[in-house]
Formats: C-alpha cells, structure tokens, sequence
C-alpha cells in the first residue's frame, strides 16, 4: 500500500515585491504512513505552512517532487483534492453572514454531494462536533473555538483518507485547544491520515505519533514523538529543589555532569544533565546524600528536543 | 456503526451541484443581508425619473425603452458591483483558496452564485412595468412572448457571462475600484440604456454592436412594439448568445490565471 505522503527533494521559493528570492523550503523529504498522525512542528516562518499548501496542492513547488495517496501533486493535482480535506486556522475560510449548516452545504456542493446527501453529510459532521444546536445561527457570532469546529467539519464533509490541519488551535483558548486535541484524536482513530502543524509542543506530544521538525525551510528530524528524546544524546535529565549553592558549584565540577542550570520560575529549582556515558542512578545517589529530597529523573520532553534544535524563537508552550 | 462513507460525484453531476450550492449559498447571503439588493429599490425611482421624461415626449419607442431602461441598469450595476467583487470577496474571507482546490472549478459555482443574484435581480423588469401602468398608465402590450422570454433568458445569460468575466478581472488588475466606477454610464450609453441606439451617433456603432445591452435593449423594446414581424430576430438572439459566450470564455480563461497565479506565486493579485 503507498504512504499517504512521500516528499522528495521539495524545494519552494518566493519572489519577493523587490525581485529578491526567499527559500521556504529546501530539500524536504518526507514520509507520512497511512493512518498516521503527523505533526510538523516549527517556529513562525519554518516553512509549514508552505509545506502544506504545496502537499494540498495550493501552491506549486519550485522543484522536487510530492505525492499524497500515490497521486503527483502537481500532474495528478484532482485526483489528490478529491482525497484531501484542508483545515486552516484562524477566523478566515468561513462565510460569516450564513449559517454552519449553510456552509457546510455550500463546501459539500464543490466536493460532488448532490443536495440530500450534503444535508445528511453537514448534519452528521455537526452532531458530530458539538455544533448541532447552533447550526442554523450566522458563523459571524461563533465563538474562536466554535468557527475552529466547523472548519474541521468544512474540511471532513467529502470524507477525505488525508486531513491537512494548518495550526488549526491558534489563538483558541486553552479549554477549546484541549477539545479540540480531543476531536483529533477521535479522528485518529477512524483511520484517517493527519498531517498538523503547530508550534504547541504540548499539542504535538498529545495527538501525533511522529514528529518533524522543521527551520528556515530544512527538515531537521523525523521521529516518533516518545522517542525524540532520544535524539537529544543524553539520558534521562533530573529536576531537584535545593537553595544551598555550595552543592550546586560541587555538581557543577563533577566530570559526570554536563550541566546544572536553573529551571523553572521558582528560585531553588534546578535541572542537572548528566555528562555522556555517566549514570543517572549514581547522580540522584550523590543528590539523596547531599540532602536533597525533592527529585525526579525524567527522559528530554520535546521541549527541550526543539529548544536545542530550532532556539526559542517562535516557541509556545 | 459509523456513517457509510459520502458519495462523490465526478463530471456533469459535479459541475451541476456546484452550481446548484453555489446559487444556493448566494440565495442564504441576500437573505441575510437584502442591503445588497438594494438595485430593487432604486430600480422604480430610476422608472418614476425615465418614465416622466419619455410619456411627456409621447414617443412610443421611448416609453417602452423607458420601461426596460431602470431594470437593465439595476442587472448591470449588479454585474459590476456586487457580483464583480465575488471573487475578491472570497479572497478577503479566505475561502477562495480552499474552492480553488476543491473538486469542482471555480468557475461552477461562481456561476451559480451570479445566476441567483440575477434571478432575483430580474425582479426590477417587473417593478419598472407595475411603475409605468400604476404610476403612468402606460399599458404595454406583449407581441412576441417566445421572444422575450429567449431575449431575457440570453440577457441573463450575458448577464452572467459578463458578471464572471468582472469577478476574475477585478481580482487580477490593480485598479479595480476605478474599472468598477467606470463601467457604469459610458456602458448605458453604449448599450443604449439611457438613448436608443440608433439615436447615438453612427460611428458608435461598432463599439454598441459589441455590448451586448444593445441588443437585448432593442429585441426586448421590439417585443412591445410592432405587431408584425420582427427583422433579422434570430441573428440578433444570436449576438446577445455568442457575446454571453465570449464573456463567459474570457470569464474562465481569467479564472484559470487566478488559479495558476495563487500557485504559483502564493497570492491572487499583481498588487
């Protein structure tokens, strides 16, 4: 069976108002599986947006090559937007005067639904979403959250096998985030295709089963979400809670240590890593008989994955 | 049990729905928001004003071009305004994107959406005649129904054309506030809206023959007029068909261009 994505070499660059290039992407290669949910994680500007609209065959790549289901993005651009939904975020992509149900009737009518399937196709997504009740009410006085639902509902109603979700939880609040996370993993599991993108690191670790990260364009890692901790070369890291500096500057000394570092916005709260090869058993020994009490030995979070790869820029935990 | 999975048409059925939805969520819109009709209104005061002038000259023919004269402004106003900014509309609420890449062309159902507009538009031709009995006690008699009904039937049609023609040139040229405030009297006179165009002088012919007003301005004054037989009929149907055809043409070649631009370079404008 093909993969749901497979990127090759794709590369995209804009021409700017001045004539000047700008690379939004170069030499991505990608594989995303059959049923997987994908996030593609990175700073504003990383390219993820571009990523998508090239894959949801939006934009044109300016070289290389993408495929969603087997079908070319670029020779094969229909036979990939009838398999396709598209999720953007933000408030645009609605017609805000009429009604859910109205546009969801309007968008089943571009995917081929022929009038009484459309209305049993935006019911079921409306039941389906928690956006019944309000169905028959103008889109302009839903709530972020609520206009977020039914762009999902938008961009499930051909039923589509690969679901592109462009941040699809910025600027909601964070109860609507959560429920939104919830829908996803719902879908998940109807064996759909999910390709996000987020710069959330707390969405991403929550719905996906692998991650990419991306910067300035360039793929930086692929890996499953439980094990991008791996990629960081260390071990588990411990957090402790200790306010007397003179064991802070002995640990700092130790050549089984590679860093001890504030952590946190509490003052006595640190994050010792241990140095490469070194044993994390020995160090929490070292800690228990210094007197510490308050320890916890943990794997990298993506967090620290994507501090240490990409920077703080950008960054929302 | 999960829902069985939607049926998606392809081809004819496709292009048919598209259409159908889109005529349906322009009808949805103008009943949220009628302002946008506002043509319906205006259409008898522009009737009281034409109809004043023409039954105090006592002309015949310009009593029934003063009929016909408020409803074809109100379906142009409507092809250069609202309907010529739909695509832009689209633009600036972020889903002309997401129908560029949805199954069905662009153009479907922007079609539909002009052609519920026009319906209802339509209804100004009605207004102008209750205005000219009730106001003025003009009495028009009908002597060629078949023929009116195919005249506005292809009016509409050009209508349409035009109106989607507009819709993508607006998107594409960068200044199209002032084609939009253009396009409005140097069209009524070319289209011998406001004069009869044989009143008009003879070397502004050519540019009249190819605006289809004229043509559907004089067909639909010679229904009313003479009871015999109307010269050159077919031919003049003809004209107002291929002119709607043209627009419509260059309408989708231009759609194309928005379509091939945005993924090309990541926006609809030259601006």
């Amino acid at each position: 069976m093909t993969d749901a994505v497979t990127v090759s070499a794709l590369g995209r660059t804009f021409t700017g108002p001045g004539g000047q290039s700008y690379v939004a992407l170069a030499d991505v290669d990608l594989t995303v599986e059959r049923g997987e949910t994908h996030g593609l994680l990175g700073p504003n500007g990383a390219g993820k947006t571009t990523l998508v609209r090239v894959l949801s065959t939006v934009l044109l790549p300016s070289s290389g090559s993408a495929r969603v289901l087997g079908h070319d993005v670029v020779r094969e651009a229909k036979a990939v937007r009838r398999q396709i939904g598209i999720v953007f975020g933000g408030d645009r992509g609605l017609y805000g005067r009429v009604s859910a149900r109205d546009n969801l009737l309007f968008w089943a009518s571009l995917f081929g639904l022929g009038p009484r399937a459309a209305k049993r196709r935006a019911s079921e997504l409306l039941e389906e979403l928690g956006l019944a009740e309000r169905a028959n009410q103008p889109v302009e006085q839903y709530s972020r959250g609520m206009k977020q639902r039914l762009h999902l509902a938008r961009g499930l109603i051909g039923d589509p096998q690969v679901l592109f979700l462009d941040e699809p939880t910025v600027g909601m609040d964070p109860v609507a985030a959560l429920e939104f996370r919830r829908i996803i993993r719902d879908l998940r599991a109807t064996g759909r295709t999910i390709f996000l993108t987020t710069h959330d690191m707390a969405e991403a670790e929550a719905v996906c089963d692998r991650i990419s990260l991306i910067d300035g364009g360039r793929l930086l890692l692929t890996e499953r979400t439980e094990r991008v901790g791996d990629l960081l070369a260390v071990g588990d890291r411990i957090d402790f809670t200790w306010t007397d500096p003179a064991l802070i500057d002995e640990l700092r000394v130790r050549a089984d240590v590679a860093t001890v570092t504030g952590h946190g916005d509490l003052p006595g709260r640190w994050r010792l890593v241990p140095a490469d090869g070194s044993s994390v058993r020995d160090l929490m020994k070292v800690l228990l008989d210094g007197g510490v009490t308050t320890i916890e030995a943990a794997p990298p979070r993506l967090e620290e994955v994507y501090l240490t790869l990409v920077g703080s820029r950008g960054l929302e935990v | 049990m999960p829902p069985a999975a939607p049926r998606l048409r392809q081809g004819g059925l496709l292009w048919w729905y598209a259409a159908l939805g889109g005529a349906r969520l322009a009808l949805r819109q103008l009943i949220r928001s009628p302002g946008q009709l506002l043509t319906l209104v205006t259409s008898p005061l522009f009737a009281l004003m034409f109809l004043s002038i023409a039954v105090r000259s006592g002309d015949r023919d310009l009593i029934v071009s003063a009929v016909f004269a408020p409803a074809l402004i109100s379906l142009w106003l409507l092809a250069v305004g609202l309907c010529g900014g739909l695509i832009s509309g689209d633009r600036w609420t972020g889903t002309l994107e997401l129908a560029l890449v949805a199954p069905a062309p662009l153009l479907l159902s922007v079609i539909g959406r002009i052609c519920a507009t026009f319906v209802l538009a339509a209804l100004s031709m009605v207004e102008s005649a209750l205005v000219a009995r009730i106001g003025f006690g003009v009495r028009l008699t009908l002597h060629h129904p078949v023929l009116l009904a195919l005249t506005v039937a292809a009016t509409l049609m050009a209508m349409v054309g035009t109106a989607s023609l507009f819709s993508a040139a607006f998107v594409l040229s960068r200044v199209a506030l002032l084609f939009q405030n253009a396009m409005t009297y140097p069209f009524y006179i070319l289209g011998g809206i406001l004069v009869p165009v044989g009143l008009l002088p003879q070397w502004l012919r050519p540019l009249s023959d190819l605006v289809f007003l004229s043509w559907s301005g004089d067909l639909l004054r010679d229904c009313f007029g003479d009871p015999g037989h109307i010269n050159h009929w077919p031919l003049r149907l003809a004209a107002i068909t291929a002119l709607a055809l043209a627009a419509l043409a260059a309408g989708a070649v231009l759609m194309a261009r928005i379509s091939g631009r945005v993924a090309r370079t990541g926006s609809a404008t030259l601006a």
